[in-house]
C-alpha cells in the first residue's frame, strides 16, 4: 500500500523535509522513509532553496527557519518548481501564519508537534496531487501548448546568423539538427523555428530521450496496443502520433538507445511506424527537429550512435556557440530574464548595479543561459534592493572560486584539453563543478546540465567520491 | 496523568517513535545537543532585554521539545515564548531557568528511557518496559 502510493512507475517518489531543528528531521525522515519515500533533509531555509529540484514531489518548510524561513522558500518553490506541491509545518500557536502558508500557494500545513499518521497521510495526498500535475503539464506540453514565448535573445554576430538561419529554415519540411552545450537554449530554438512556420497551428511535440527511462523510451515514441506488455491496459498514442501535422521535438538524441535507432531510422526515412505490438503501419506527417550537447560524430565513430541514423539527423545544422563565446549577449539576456520573472511576479524588474553586470559579462557560464536564469532567479529571491549588487551574486560568478574568465590556453580549468580521454576531461568537469558548489550535487548536476541521477552515476563510474 | 508523565509520557513517546529504540536515540542524541545552545540564546535575548529574541528562541526550542512528549517543559517554554511575546521579560528570567531544569530532568529521563528501552529488547521485547 505504501509502496503504490510513494512511487510512481517504480521510482519513489522524492521528499524535501526542511527544518532547522534536528530531531524533528530524524523523526519526519524515519516516518516518511518508512511509508516508501525518499526523503532529502535540509537544515535551512537556504540549504532548501539549494537542494529543490524538478526530482522533488513535495516540500515540507518549516515556517520559522532562521534567516530563509518557510514561506520564501515555498513562494521560490512555486515559482521554480510549478510541479512540486508544498507543505507548511508551523507551531500550532501561528494559525495566522498558517492561513499566510495557504494564501502563498501552500498545498496544506501541519502543527506542531507533528502528529505521524496525520504526516503521511497528508504527504501521500500532497504528493498524488503534485503526480497529477505534472502528468498533465506534461501532457499539455504534449499536445503543443506553448509554456513559455519562443523568442531567442541575443544581437551578437554568432546570434543573429542562427536567427537569419531560423527565417530560412522554418518554412521547410527538413529535419534540423541543432547542437550545443547544455543551457544555450537548444528546446528554445526548436520552438522558435516550429511557430515561425506553417505547421506553428499543429502540435509540437516534446520528448526528451534522457529524462525517460530506457524501457519506456519506445512506449513513449511510439505508442502500444491494449495487452502489448504487462501493464498495458488500453491503447496509448505515442509522442510521434501527437505531433500529427506539426513537429516532434528530439531533446537529448544523443542518449537515445542504441538497439532503438533502428526504429528511429526506419520512422525518419519512411515518416511510418508501428505501435508496438501492432503489425500495421501508421503514417504521420510530422517535421522532425532533434537537438544534442554531445558530439554525435565521435559516438559514431564510438559505435555508440548510428552513421546512417546521424546522416538522417544531420540535414539542416544548427550550432548554438556557448554564452561563455558570446559576452556581448549577457547585458540583453540579464535583463530579458530580469523583466521575465518581474513580470511573473508582477513586480517591477529588479536593475543591475554596473559591477555586478561586469561580474556576469566576465563569468563563462559553465551552464550557459540557463545558469544565468538560475543566477538571477535565486539572486533575486535574496535581494535586498531593487538594484541587485556584486555582493548579492553568488561567489563563484563574483571571481572569487576559480577564475572569472578562462585562461586562452585551455578551459576554466586551465587544463589543455587536447588530448585527453573524454573520460578524464569529464572526471575534471565534474571534480571541479562539485568543488565550485561546495560538494552540492543538485546544483553541479545543474550547472553541468545533467540530471541530479546523472551526476551520481558519473561519479560512480569516473570513481569520483 | 502522573507526575512522571507531566515530566515525560513514555507511553506516548515510545509510540511516536513506534518503538524504534534507535531513532529514539538518534532523536535524543540530537536534542541533547542542541537544547543548551537555543536556552544560552534565551538568555542572551534576556541580557539584551530583545523580546523578540526571546520570543524566536523560545519558539525553535518549543518545536524540538514537543517532539518528546514532555508536558512540563513544553508548557514552560511556551511560557517563555509568550512573555517574550508579550514584551514581559520580568517573569521570564525565571521561567527560563525553571527551563534550565526541566530540560536537565528531562534528558535524564530520556536517556534512562533508552536504557529501559534496551534491557527490554535484551530481555523482555521492545515495548511496554518503563
Amino acid at each position: 500500500m505504501a509502496k503504490a502510493t510513494a512511487s510512481t512507475n517504480g521510482v519513489r517518489t522524492t521528499v524535501l523535509v526542511a527544518d532547522d531543528d534536528k530531531s524533528t528531521r530524524i523523526l519526519l525522515a524515519h516516518h516518511l522513509e518508512k511509508a516508501g519515500f525518499q526523503v532529502l533533509l535540509a537544515s535551512n531555509g537556504r540549504e532548501a532553496i539549494e537542494m529543490l529540484s524538478d526530482a522533488i514531489t513535495v516540500a515540507l518548510f518549516d515556517l520559522n527557519m532562521p534567516e530563509v524561513g518557510g514561506i520564501e522558500c515555498l513562494q521560490y518553490a512555486r515559482k521554480k518548481y510549478a510541479d512540486a506541491e508544498s507543505i507548511i509545518i508551523t507551531a500550532s500557536t501561528e494559525v495566522a501564519h498558517a492561513v499566510q502558508a495557504m494564501k502563498s500557494g501552500a498545498f496544506d500545513y501541519l502543527t506542531k508537534p507533528v502528529n505521524v499518521d496525520e504526516l503521511v497521510a497528508l504527504v501521500r495526498r500532497t504528493a498524488r496531487t503534485a503526480q497529477l500535475k505534472r502528468e498533465n503539464r506534461q501532457l499539455r506540453q504534449a499536445i503543443g501548448l506553448p509554456k513559455s514565448p519562443t523568442t531567442f535573445i541575443g544581437e551578437s554576430p554568432a546570434i543573429q546568423k542562427i536567427l537569419s538561419m531560423v527565417e530560412k529554415i522554418a518554412p521547410l519540411d527538413s529535419t534540423v539538427l541543432i547542437t550545443g552545450e547544455s543551457g544555450v537554449g537548444k528546446g528554445v530554438l526548436a520552438r522558435m523555428i516550429h511557430y515561425a512556420g506553417p505547421r506553428a497551428q499543429a502540435p509540437f511535440v516534446t520528448v526528451s530521450c534522457t529524462a525517460m527511462p530506457r524501457d519506456l523510451v519506445e512506449a513513449e515514441l511510439f505508442g502500444h496496443e491494449k495487452g502489448a506488455f504487462t501493464g498495458a491496459h488500453e491503447r496509448r498514442p505515442g509522442r510521434v502520433e501527437m505531433a500529427e501535422g506539426g513537429t516532434l521535438f528530439l531533446d537529448e538524441v544523443g542518449d537515445m538507445p542504441l538497439d532503438l535507432q533502428p526504429k528511429l531510422l526506419h520512422f525518419l526515412q519512411d515518416r511510418a511506424f508501428q505501435r508496438i505490438g501492432s503489425n500495421s503501419t501508421v503514417d504521420v506527417d510530422t517535421r522532425v527537429i532533434a537537438a544534442t550537447h554531445q558530439n554525435l560524430e565521435a559516438l559514431c565513430r564510438d559505435r555508440q550512435f548510428r552513421e546512417d541514423l546521424y546522416f538522417r539527423l544531420n540535414v539542416l545544422r544548427i550550432n548554438i556557440p556557448p554564452l561563455r563565446e558570446r559576452p556581448d549577449d549577457i547585458t540583453r539576456l540579464a535583463d530579458h530574464v530580469l523583466a521575465r520573472i518581474a513580470q511573473r511576479r508582477a513586480v517591477d524588474a529588479l536593475e543591475l548595479a554596473p559591477e555586478a553586470l561586469e561580474a556576469l559579462v566576465s563569468y563563462p557560464w559553465p551552464g550557459n543561459v540557463r545558469e544565468l536564469e538560475n543566477v538571477l532567479e535565486r539572486t533575486t529571491v535574496f535581494a535586498t534592493d531593487q538594484t541587485i549588487t556584486l555582493e548579492e551574486l553568488p561567489p563563484a560568478v563574483r571571481g572569487e572560486q576559480g577564475p572569472a574568465v578562462p585562461p586562452a590556453a585551455g578551459g576554466p580549468s586551465g587544463h589543455k584539453l587536447g588530448g585527453m580521454s573524454l573520460e578524464d576531461v569529464e572526471r575534471i568537469a565534474i571534480g571541479e563543478t562539485l568543488e565550485l558548489c561546495n560538494g552540492n550535487k543538485a546544483e553541479a548536476a545543474r550547472r553541468l546540465g545533467i540530471s541530479k541521477k546523472g551526476i551520481y552515476n558519473k561519479m560512480k563510474h569516473l570513481g569520483l567520491s | 496523568m502522573s507526575k512522571d508523565g507531566d515530566l515525560l509520557d513514555q507511553a506516548a513517546l515510545m509510540r511516536r517513535v513506534e518503538g524504534d529504540r534507535l531513532l529514539l536515540e538518534r532523536m535524543v542524541r540530537a536534542f541533547a545537543d542542541d537544547w543548551p545552545r537555543s536556552l544560552q540564546a534565551i538568555r542572551d535575548s534576556l541580557s539584551r532585554q530583545d523580546a523578540l529574541g526571546v520570543q524566536n528562541a523560545a519558539h525553535a526550542l518549543k518545536g524540538s521539545v514537543g517532539n518528546f512528549c514532555a508536558p512540563n517543559a513544553y508548557g514552560t517554554v511556551l511560557k517563555v515564548e509568550m512573555l517574550g511575546r508579550a514584551g514581559d521579560l520580568s517573569e521570564a528570567g525565571a521561567a527560563s531557568q525553571d527551563l534550565e531544569s526541566l530540560l536537565q530532568e528531562l534528558t535524564k529521563a530520556l536517556q534512562q528511557l533508552i536504557e529501559d528501552q534496551g534491557s527490554g529488547v535484551r530481555g523482555q521485547g521492545s515495548e511496554g518496559s518503563e
